[in-house]
Formats: C-alpha cells, sequence, structure tokens
C-alpha cells in the first residue's frame, strides 16, 4: 500500500483462516482496509466471504490468523468491545417502536447523556432523509425504508467499522439500483468505514473504493473496480464480472521471439507483439461491448449467425455462432434479429489471453510493457 | 383461441384490493412475463389462475375452457415457485420423473423424457443424487425440469431465479430462453427484475398496486411507456424526468428547461396545443444524452457532474439541470469520470411528454 502509514488503517486481517469439518472456508486472507474505506468482499455463495465478516464482527473464532482494528488485535476481544456497526439481509428493526425510537435505542445502550442523544438523532434523520418517517413505527415502513432504518440505527452509534452482509437480498432491483447511490454518499459524506458483502457485482462495482474478489475461500483479486474490470488477474475474476459473462474463445499462440500470432477457429493468425507469452494452447477473454459487428463484411471480419436476441432496452445483445463456440456481441437496438448474418471482429488490444492450466491472465498493459 | 384468457379478474383480501380488473391473453407458444415491484399483485395473479386463490369476479379461460371454478389439479397447469420443494428423499431424476409418474406415463417413456430434459437443463450428473446434494443452481435446474416434464397447457413461473446468485441468474436466464423455444410450451414468468422481463419475454405485462399499466412487447414498454411508473420501472439506470414549461416564440412550438429552450415544432401537431398544459415533464432515456467535456453542436448545454457511478462496461453521470437531476449512460473509457462542470445534449421526443397532474404521456 504506496504511502499508507498505520494511522490510516482502520483493520487488518494476518493470515486468517477458518477450517470447518476439514474444509478451509477461508484460506490465509491477508487484507488492509484503510480508514475511511468502502471496500466489498465479492464471489458466489459459499466463496468465505460471510465466513470472514464473521470472523471481524467476532462471531467466529478464526482458527489461525489476527484481526486488527486500529493497529491492535482484537482476535480475541468479544463482540460487544469491538465497536462494530452490523446489518445483514433480513432487518433488524424494532416493529413496535418508532423511527425515532428505533434510532435513540443503540445511544441509549451507549449511555450517551440525553440531549446529546437526541441531536445526534435529529442529524441523522437529516442526512439519511429519514425526516418524515421518525413518528412512524417500524412496522408500518416499507421494504426499503426498513433497511434504511436499519442502516441509520447501526450508523448513529458511530462504529469504527461498518460490517454489511447482503444488506439488498431481499429489496426489489429497482430499489436497490436507488439504495445504493443512497449508500454510497452516506458513506462518503460520514467517512464510515466499510467492509460490504455481496455476490452482485453491480452494488460492488458500483460503490466500492476496492473489492476483493473471493471464490473457494480465497482472496483472488483485491483492487479498484475499474482494474478488476478491466484487467482482471485470472480466469474466475473475469468470468465473475461482467454481464453479459465474458466471452472465452480457444484459441493457439504460434510463432518466436516478439512475433507471435494468434489464432482462433475463426480468425487465424493475428498478428501480436510480446514476449510475456510463450506458444501454446491459451482462451481468449473478450467482452461483448469490444466485439464489432457490421451488416457488411469489412476488414478482418467473419460472417457470423445470429442465434439469439436478448432484448435490455438501450442495447440489444446477440448470441451469434463464432467457429464452433457461440460468442455475445453488444448492439444497438433493431440492429439485428434472429437468423440474420452479421460480420464480426475484435481488436486484440481489448482481449485477455488466459493460460489454460493456471487461469492466469496476460493483460493489454502487460503486453505493451513487456515490448 | 388464446391459451389463457384472463376477463374483469377482481381479488381483494379484507379490505385490499389485491387485483383490479385483469384482464389478458396469452397465445400459445408464448413467453410472456408479469412484471412489477414487491406487492404489486403478482403472485396472486399467478394463484388465480392456477386455481390456489379464488377471484371475487371474472372469468380464467384454458384453451377455450371456462376453469374459473375448476380446482387447481383439473386446470392442467403447472406451477414453479421461488422456494424450491424438492423431495428430499428422491433423486434428481425422481424428482424430475414424479409428474409423469402419477400421471401414468410409460416407463420407458419417462427414462426418456427425463433423460433429454437432464441434457437440455445440463444436470445429467446431479440425476443419481438426491437434492441435499445439489448447488443452488443445480436445485432450480431440476424443479424447472419437474415443472416442464408435465408438459402442462400453460407453465408458470413465480421468480424461479430470485434466490439465485447474480452469476447463475444470468446464466440460466439465457438458457431457459433456449429451452422455451426448444419446447414452444406456454409460460407465464413471474419476476420484479425488469432485466429478466426484457430480455426473456415475447410480451410483458407491468403491474402496479394492482393494476395492470401495460401489457406490450419489451420495444413497446421500453420506448413507448404508457406512463411514469413504467418508465421508471423499466430500464437501468431509469429515465429521468425534467419540468418543462411550453413556450411558443414567433409560432414555432417548444419547451423549456432550467432557462434553455428546446425547439419541438412537432409538438403542436402530434399532441394539439390546446391540450397541452403549461407544466409538463419530458421523459429521457439515459443513453440519449450525450456529454463531452467541451462545448460543441451536439453537446451545447453546460451543467454540473453531480455524481458518478462506474458499472464496468458503462459509467452513469448525473448531471444538476434546472431543479432537477438528468442521467446519462457513458461508455467506461468517457473522458468525464468525476465531478467537474461538463457540457450536455438531447433531442427531446415528443412521446416523451408527460403530464405530472396524471403521470400519463401525451399521446
Amino acid at each position: 500500500m504506496k504511502g499508507a502509514d498505520t494511522d490510516d488503517v482502520k483493520l487488518e486481517l494476518r493470515s486468517l483462516r477458518k477450517v470447518f469439518d476439514g474444509v478451509e472456508a477461508v484460506k490465509e486472507s491477508n487484507l488492509i482496509l484503510k480508514r475511511g474505506e468502502f471496500l466489498s468482499l465479492l464471489g458466489p455463495s459459499g466463496c468465505g466471504k460471510s465466513t470472514t465478516l464473521a470472523m471481524i464482527a467476532g462471531f467466529l473464532e478464526p482458527t489461525s490468523g489476527e484481526i486488527l482494528i486500529d493497529g491492535k488485535p482484537v482476535t480475541h476481544v468479544p463482540v460487544q468491545k469491538r465497536r462494530i456497526g452490523l446489518v445483514f439481509q433480513d432487518y433488524a428493526i424494532f416493529t413496535k417502536m418508532s423511527v425515532r425510537k428505533n434510532l435513540l435505542f443503540g445511544l441509549e445502550a451507549q449511555k450517551v447523556p440525553r440531549a446529546k442523544r437526541e441531536k445526534t438523532v435529529d442529524e441523522f434523520a437529516e442526512k439519511l432523509d429519514l425526516k418524515g418517517l421518525m413518528k412512524a413505527r417500524g412496522g408500518e415502513l416499507n421494504m426499503s425504508e426498513m433497511q434504511r432504518v436499519a442502516l441509520a440505527r447501526v450508523l448513529v452509534t458511530k462504529p469504527e467499522l461498518l460490517l454489511l452482509d447482503e444488506p439488498m437480498s431481499n429489496l426489489d432491483a429497482a430499489l436497490r439500483a436507488s439504495l445504493r447511490g443512497e449508500l454510497k454518499r452516506i458513506q462518503k459524506d460520514l467517512g464510515q468505514t466499510v467492509l460490504y458483502v455481496t455476490h452482485d457485482q453491480i452494488e460492488a462495482m458500483s460503490m466500492s473504493d476496492r473489492i476483493a474478489v473471493m471464490n473457494f475461500g480465497e482472496n483472488l483479486q483485491v483492487a479498484s473496480p475499474d482494474d478488476i474490470y478491466h484487467r482482471p488477474k485470472n480466469r474466475f475474476v473475469a468470468e465473475f464480472i461482467g454481464d453479459p459473462p465474458i466471452n472465452m474463445i480457444s484459441c493457439t499462440v504460434a510463432g518466436s521471439g516478439r512475433s507471435l500470432r494468434v489464432s482462433t477457429e475463426a480468425h487465424r493468425d493475428m498478428p501480436f507483439e510480446t514476449t510475456a507469452v510463450s506458444p501454446g494452447d491459451y482462451v481468449l477473454g473478450i467482452r461483448a461491448h469490444h466485439i464489432v459487428a457490421a451488416h457488411e463484411a469489412f476488414q478482418g471480419s467473419i460472417a457470423a449467425a445470429v442465434k439469439l436476441v436478448e432484448n435490455f432496452g438501450s442495447e440489444h445483445v446477440l448470441h451469434v455462432t463464432y467457429g464452433q463456440d457461440l460468442m455475445t456481441v453488444m448492439v444497438q437496438p433493431g440492429f439485428a434479429r434472429e437468423g440474420d448474418s452479421v460480420h464480426v471482429s475484435f481488436d486484440l488490444k481489448d482481449a485477455h489471453l488466459v493460460d489454460r492450466n493456471s487461469g492466469a491472465i496476460y493483460h493489454p498493459d502487460e503486453r505493451e510493457a513487456a515490448a | 383461441m388464446s391459451q389463457l384468457s384472463v376477463k374483469s379478474l377482481n381479488v381483494s383480501y379484507d379490505d385490499l384490493r389485491a387485483l383490479v380488473d385483469a384482464e389478458f391473453d396469452v397465445e400459445e407458444g408464448e413467453f410472456f412475463c408479469i412484471v412489477g415491484p414487491t406487492n404489486a399483485g403478482k403472485s396472486t395473479l399467478l394463484k388465480t389462475i392456477a386455481g390456489l386463490v379464488h377471484p371475487d369476479s371474472g372469468t380464467v379461460n384454458l384453451k377455450g375452457r371456462d376453469v374459473t371454478r375448476s380446482q387447481p389439479k383439473d386446470r392442467n397447469v403447472s406451477l414453479l415457485f421461488q422456494n424450491i420443494a424438492l423431495f428430499p428423499n428422491l433423486t434428481g431424476f425422481e424428482n424430475i420423473a414424479f409428474a409423469l409418474r402419477t400421471a401414468g406415463v410409460a416407463g420407458s417413456e419417462i427414462a426418456s423424457r427425463v433423460k433429454e430434459l437432464g441434457e437440455m437443463l445440463k444436470i445429467g450428473h446431479v440425476l443419481d443424487r438426491l437434492p441435499k446434494t445439489f448447488s443452488g443452481g443445480e436445485q432450480q435446474r431440476v424443479a424447472i425440469g419437474r415443472a416442464i416434464a408435465k408438459q402442462a397447457d400453460l407453465l408458470m413461473l413465480d421468480e424461479p431465479l430470485t434466490n439465485l446468485d447474480a452469476r447463475i441468474r444470468t446464466t440460466l436466464r439465457i438458457e431457459f430462453k433456449e429451452i422455451h423455444r426448444k419446447l414452444g410450451q406456454t409460460v407465464i414468468y413471474v419476476t420484479h427484475d425488469q432485466v429478466e422481463a426484457m430480455s426473456m419475454s415475447d410480451r410483458i405485462a407491468v403491474l402496479h398496486e394492482g393494476r395492470l399499466q401495460q401489457i406490450g412487447t419489451p420495444d413497446e414498454i421500453y420506448h413507448r411507456p404508457a406512463n411514469r411508473f413504467v418508465a421508471e420501472f423499466i430500464g437501468q439506470p431509469p429515465m429521468s424526468f425534467l419540468n418543462a414549461e411550453i413556450s411558443q416564440i414567433n409560432g414555432t412550438m417548444g419547451i423549456e428547461i432550467g432557462g434553455i429552450r428546446f425547439p419541438m415544432p412537432g409538438i403542436g401537431q402530434t399532441q394539439g396545443s390546446a391540450t397541452l398544459p403549461d407544466k409538463l415533464a419530458l421523459g429521457v432515456r439515459p443513453e440519449a444524452v450525450r456529454v463531452a467535456p467541451a462545448k460543441s453542436p451536439e453537446t451545447p448545454h453546460q451543467a454540473e457532474i453531480i455524481w458518478v457511478e462506474h458499472l464496468g462496461s458503462m459509467s452513469v453521470l448525473d448531471l444538476r439541470f434546472g431543479h432537477d437531476t438528468l442521467r446519462a449512460k457513458v461508455a467506461p473509457n468517457h473522458p468525464i469520470s468525476a465531478k467537474q462542470t461538463a457540457w450536455f445534449g438531447f433531442e427531446p421526443r415528443s412521446d416523451h411528454l408527460l403530464n405530472p397532474e396524471t403521470n400519463m404521456f401525451f399521446r
């Protein structure tokens, strides 16, 4: 971490491990969360993200490794002494209490003096746009309001660290989209340090300063959303991020020295200069919006039959034949229909070369740097 | 004759009107989607068609037969719920074969049909195993297989992908559409996810507060939404709405937003200027807004970018425009990637002029 002195570090995981019945749910996790940072743990069900969170919160004892908050080990500190705020998928609010009482609750438990409690709650009601709801009872709220109140209840206590575990999973897609922006705004405004657990790449991409992509208990890549999307380090990250999923096409790399040629079944001998890759069999990863499609043949294009069209309103995704495989291509609405023939090509600079065995990815940047 | 015909269907729970005058037809082989937020009445509608809920009034016709008063088992419909209920003590094979066995289909035919479905749904490897060993995606594939195997006149799915991880949802969405195409079964698909509705359906019915807002093809729903609710619910990021005033200069019609005039010579004729109120709203789709760091004929107006959301394949910019926020969708490598002053432009569409009193578009 460049320029990060220890004052900047809010949370540090050192070789954190959790084994359940011989299964390594979390493998040697090393992670640093900076003060005021929004970091997401992103991965499929069972990847170890919630287990990691539960260890940080203090609900689970790690098998080995250390957790440090503000530079102090808390691995064996009980839950209530860690000053951590938690919000889960299921909203924990008191349905019989007014929203105001819900917000006051945590401050009362912390024995904050009365006048200060009231002032803090007013302040947060304003910031979180809850003023109109303060008198409503918890049970009268809709799901999105409930989750905002659940979040506010935790935020008023000014936790050192806020842990959010899939807080939007129970919400409708449309509500999720609006809450995303709201949560990010509040987090930035308050400078709150957040660790966010999700399987939804859109949530992770849109809100995080950095994302840790996890699979089988392992942090596969920890980087900015931009790097995760454009410079994935391995095949799992490349395939997990992006919608529609990245196209993966078999290819071979031939030639010697710097002058190599990449061939797919449909495109032969695309020139390619690098020293980072040795000849052999690879997989070529390319995203749907990087494929160029036209109605007429053009330099380097090949003909492709449109098998399926997915309508997303502002764009369509064509599923077209490419050699023996199918490939997705993002186009303007109305560009082609099922059964049409189109012509497609792509620029190798937008592609990722994936090692068949290790899954490691060679990127355009690295290739340029090597050249 | 339609496969399904629903006429003036009303359902209420105590004093809550869950469904109000629902009316639509679904044609044979169609993929028909019912989309709406939680509590819109989607599941009530599905259950009423299946016979699990009795309507206060109205009729349900299946292949021309009035089944409004028929028992669920006499309707030949297949219904799959969000929460998967597989028989835990039966293998994947027997789960799929269940309905076929009860229908008395011959053993050899069951074997070949289950095998075929197993291949189509990519669950050949779990057919011999018990459900407790299945992943979430495999469970849902087996459940879909069981629902399809019955070869019902109508296959109804209630949020079948909602409980799955985002990545598996994307894959199953496409696979399910391909399977539907192969089998040609009539499908009613319920979801709150507009992406599923848009990308899978032949037609979409948008439901809100128990009332059908609009029924149409995905293109009709997206490009010519009937009202503000549909316009904001379908499409992500949603359509922006800008407060506008009618302005007429030297006989040329136009609208004014935040001190900027947009000539719209067509609106006097198509909408009839007499019927247009002074104050209205203009809907703008985010992909229709062009943004640039410098002034150009395409981007003649200046605005502050107040929020930026990076989503990988695109970025969303929020522009402060007048008293409103105008959302723009741009490519990920767009020169504007942070809060700053920028230039923008768009072509107002006359069919996206909205009456703010009624929230209906002027057409």
